[in-house]
């Protein structure tokens, strides 16, 4: 039952967490210099009534605490306001659409494939330290983790997308193009996707390689390292089933805190591919200073990232059975 | 001279030569690490670089001096750009910007952190609590948005850029300092001076921070090259200071030009190629750095 | 601490004979551990065997390719760690960390390696339900149990337990010597037994080698050892232990610290802590000398050493 009473307070210091951020989330767009009305009516001249009568219709002459009670109102309906930019289509319909969807499938995919290389390349290149093949494995992982992530994609782009013609050099789709199935649909999709795919993750795959070849070099200083070695067993064995499993731990750990660099990879890739996701708006929406979608995108964020700790304080549960029991 | 000013000094001078040694053990086992001794030698080349620029560069970074995109050639080895200016110069007047704001912006991040986590760490209580929760906040808040966020209320400037990266950077090295600091106040040693009547500070000066200091060292690493990492991703973004030549500004305009699309190669790659380099140079020193000062990973 | 060339182990010549408890005694550092994982040919990264051999079965294990080793590991030869450190797999169930080793070696079913793992916690006096369980939910002692179960998994003939019971209480400690004392005669192991603490080998074994700084100082039967020990280094081991039957009497530590193995002392490497030392003993190293049908001793003054 040790578990439980860890999740249970894992679950509340998360929740206490997310409450700050939503009050955290209020006053910061609240601070922020710049004319709301002016974004909204295109900082074309209006007259002092007209402005009057828009800062009525946002609630912006209310005193603060008003404010704030409104606005966890509206939260607690799943309301986040509507955008200034796009003319009152509601934040939640702009976020929670294609954008998010996008930007979940092009992160999740590459986190994925980086972290599995990573794991499995780091725990190999540990095995045979200080070889030609770890050597250069490090060199480039450094290599990659020293790139800045938007240089990257636009090396690729210039190489693959200008000299190549491989892929194509912006969008998520071809703008234009009628699709007899959704096979086609999704073969257009995906072909879009590989540039900003693979600049994904090579940006990521050298962080997380290297984090668990320390890790392992790390397990391999413990004494029940000695004993798998004198037992006898196969090379395969002792690095795989005694080494990773608990070099895994403190990389569960390590992964969540880095969650937000993750999305700040998202914005810049998005936005060199003019990737259709909520990197790209975040961009957006600064520049237009559009706060309604910046308030929306950092508290879905703060909820992900959350959510992304709590994940893993429940998958580090499961991997170290000394908390378990 | 008072037995108490003889004792100090004596203690001061057997630190100096504990530090020499300490360092001289290090500084032989770090010669002895290929990638370390690259790292250096790539970042005091940048650093000679940036401070012989106006000898080395052939133009000045905001000069017309010639015709616009042009190809790389004697003249210009790396080409032009949209409005005719050099980019070898500015690339290599770039080389001041990116390695100040790094050094700058990194120095400001561990100092804000390396203070708010001995200050939790040593005092903890409510203090902890507090400081612990706020630290919380900036580390769920998401990074890129948030200093873009602040860079456009700021405005632009080199200076700006600076306060933006220390806000969003502090974290990692508060929460590292805070636990160093907490198993440090249990030993023995910082009882000892606390019985003998020190103040705390006098306890943190003396005992605490050059104990905790070689692991900021190597964490110091790390922030540069989130410093430098950043600017270039904020100018790249157009929040950078339009009036410093920084390679990340030089890549904005390069994509302002098309360059991808357009085949400029010339105005992508030396920037970029700059960036990776340095970046890389400091990577290795604290990759060569983790591996001698963290004792498990040491060659068994 | 500077670097070198540390000669950890030299000269070390003696033969386990079968069905016997050989201890291997000395303080910390003095190759002890070191000859040991050279007979499973275990030294870390920075060791090496320079010469020598290791003769098992009639076969030189000195000579054996990595592969063969690994296939002699635990089947011929296996070791009992010290149990309370962290020689088990922290997120692996014990009985499986006893498994696996038959499942490898012995191509069986991992059930049945199971259910072997469950006869051998009952040999070790565990019960049997508790394979299902992790390491830290043991104690100490359990844990030393789970050791000797994990070591005996796949019968091999030799045995080699290193510090197994320093790290636990008096009490427990004579328990787990009586149970390694019985599965050795129930399962005619030899058995190499290595401690810093005299008293466990005089309960336990038939014969000690006496190391100090590397090298083997007196060897041969415990009794006659004990009684009549021959080296000061023995003598000076024996007498700091107290006898609740003796007489009263002053302990005597030994003085200074032992060597840096790197530049060890000139002559025999005792000398600077020995109270006989001698010019000879300064410049010339002590030949390993037979002095009685099973009793060996390496010094100059082997004769005039007193007995208590």
């Amino acid at each position: 039952m040790v578990m439980r009473d860890y999740l249970i307070k894992r679950a509340v210091s998360a929740l206490v967490t997310l409450g700050l951020a939503i009050v955290l989330n209020f006053f910061l767009f609240r601070i922020m210099p710049g004319d709301p009305t002016r974004t909204v009516t295109g900082d074309f001249r209006i007259t002092p009534e007209v402005r009057r009568a828009l800062v009525h219709q946002f609630g912006l002459d209310q005193p603060l605490w008003v404010q704030f009670v409104l606005y966890l109102q509206n939260l607690a309906t799943g309301n986040l306001g509507v955008s200034f930019q796009y003319r009152g289509t509601p934040v939640v319909a702009i976020i929670f659409g294609r954008r998010l969807l996008n930007t979940f499938v092009l992160m999740g995919s590459s986190i994925s494939v980086a972290l599995i290389i990573g794991i499995i390349i780091g725990t190999i290149v540990a095995w045979k330290r200080e070889s030609k093949f770890d050597v250069s494995v490090v060199v480039f992982s450094l290599m990659t983790y020293s790139m800045p992530v938007f240089w990257l994609g636009m090396m690729i782009i210039l190489i693959f997308g200008y000299y190549l013609a491989a892929i194509p050099i912006a969008g998520t789709i071809t703008v234009g193009l009628t699709y007899s199935n959704w096979f086609q649909y999704a073969a257009d999709y995906l072909y879009h996707m590989i540039g900003p795919f693979v600049t994904l993750t090579l940006s990521f795959v050298g962080f997380y390689l290297i984090i668990m070849r320390d890790s392992i070099l790390d397990v391999f200083t413990e004494d029940y390292m000695l004993t798998a070695k004198a037992k006898g067993l196969s090379d395969r064995k002792i690095l795989f089933r005694h080494a990773m499993r608990n070099a895994l731990l403190p990389m569960v750990s390590l992964i969540a805190v880095e969650v937000t660099y993750l999305f700040g990879g998202a914005t810049m890739t998005e936005t060199v591919f003019s990737w259709y996701g909520i990197g790209r708006l975040i961009y957006e929406a600064v520049v237009m200073a559009d706060y309604p979608i910046l308030q929306g995108i950092f508290f879905v964020m703060s909820i992900l990232v959350i959510a992304a700790n709590f994940c893993a304080d429940v998958a580090y549960a499961f991997l170290d059975p000394r908390i378990r029991y | 001279m008072t037995v108490q000013e003889f004792h100090a000094l004596e203690v001061k001078e057997d630190r100096f030569w504990l530090y020499r040694r300490k360092l001289g053990d290090f500084w032989r086992l770090y010669r002895r690490s290929r990638l370390g001794v690259i790292g250096l030698i790539i970042v005091l080349s940048f650093v000679i670089v940036a401070v012989a620029a106006p000898w080395i560069a052939p133009f000045e970074p905001f000069y017309f001096a010639g015709d616009p995109l042009m190809k790389p050639s004697s003249t210009f080895p790396f080409g032009t750009d949209q409005v005719g200016r050099d980019i070898f110069s500015r690339v290599i007047y770039g080389t001041r910007v990116s390695l100040l704001i790094g050094l700058i912006a990194s120095a400001m991040t561990i100092g804000l952190g390396s203070a708010i986590g001995l200050v939790s760490g040593y005092l903890g209580g409510w203090v902890d609590n507090g400081l612990m929760r706020i630290t919380d906040l900036f580390i769920i808040l998401p990074a890129l948005p948030l200093m873009l966020i602040m860079a456009s209320i700021l405005g632009k400037g080199i200076m700006n850029i600076i306060i933006v990266i220390t806000v969003v950077g502090w974290t990692s090295t508060a929460r590292m300092v805070r636990s160093q600091t907490m198993s440090l106040k249990e030993r023995p040693f910082i009882e000892a001076s606390r019985a003998i009547g020190s103040t705390d500070l006098h306890t943190i000066a003396r005992h605490i921070v050059p104990n905790v200091f070689p692991l900021v060292f190597a964490n110091g690493m790390i922030a540069i090259v989130d410093a430098i990492l950043s600017e270039a991703g904020l100018s790249f973004l157009g929040f950078g200071d339009p009036s410093s030549p920084s390679w990340g500004m030089v890549l904005h305009y390069a994509d302002a030009a098309g360059s991808t699309v357009n085949g400029y190669w010339w105005y992508i790659v030396p920037p970029g190629i700059c960036i990776m380099l340095l970046v890389m140079g400091f990577a290795f020193i604290s990759y060569s750095t983790d591996q001698i000062l963290n004792p498990r990973l040491r060659r068994r | 601490m500077h670097e070198g060339i540390a000669r950890a182990v030299e000269n070390v010549s003696f033969t386990l004979k079968k069905g016997e408890m050989l201890g291997l005694a000395g303080e910390s550092g003095c190759g002890k551990t070191t000859t040991a994982l050279s007979v499973m040919r275990l030294l870390p990264p920075g060791g090496k065997i320079l010469n020598g051999e290791i003769i098992v079965d009639n076969e030189d294990l000195v000579k054996k390719t990595d592969r063969e080793m690994r296939d002699i590991r635990w089947k011929k030869i296996s070791m009992v760690f010290q149990g309370a450190m962290n020689a088990l797999n922290p997120v692996i169930r014990v009985g499986e960390q006893v498994a696996e080793s038959i499942v490898e070696k012995e191509k069986v079913s991992k059930g049945e390696a199971l259910k072997r793992a469950r006869l051998l916690f009952e040999l070790v006096g565990l019960d049997s339900s508790r394979v299902t369980n992790y390491p830290h939910e043991f104690s100490g002692g359990m844990r030393q149990r789970v050791m000797i179960a994990m070591a005996l998994a796949c019968n091999p003939s030799i045995v080699i337990a290193d510090e197994p019971v320093t790290a636990l209480d008096v009490i427990v400690q004579t328990r787990i010597l009586e149970l390694l004392k019985e599965l050795q005669r129930k399962l005619s192991l030899s058995v190499v037994m290595i401690t810093h603490d005299l008293s466990v080998i005089a309960e336990t074994c038939d014969r000690v080698a006496i190391m100090y700084a590397g090298r083997i100082v007196e060897l041969g039967n415990v009794v006659d050892v004990y009684k009549n020990s021959r080296h000061p280094y023995t003598e000076a081991l024996i007498t700091a232990f107290p006898s609740i039957a003796g007489k009263k009497r002053r302990f005597d530590s030994i003085p200074g610290d032992p060597p840096d193995l790197t530049s060890p002392p000139s002559g025999c490497r005792f000398h600077p802590r020995c109270p006989m030392q001698q010019d000879t003993c300064r410049t010339l190293d002590p030949e390993y000398l037979k002095i009685g049908p099973d009793h060996y001793v390496a010094c100059h003054h082997s004769e005039k050493v007193e007995t208590t």
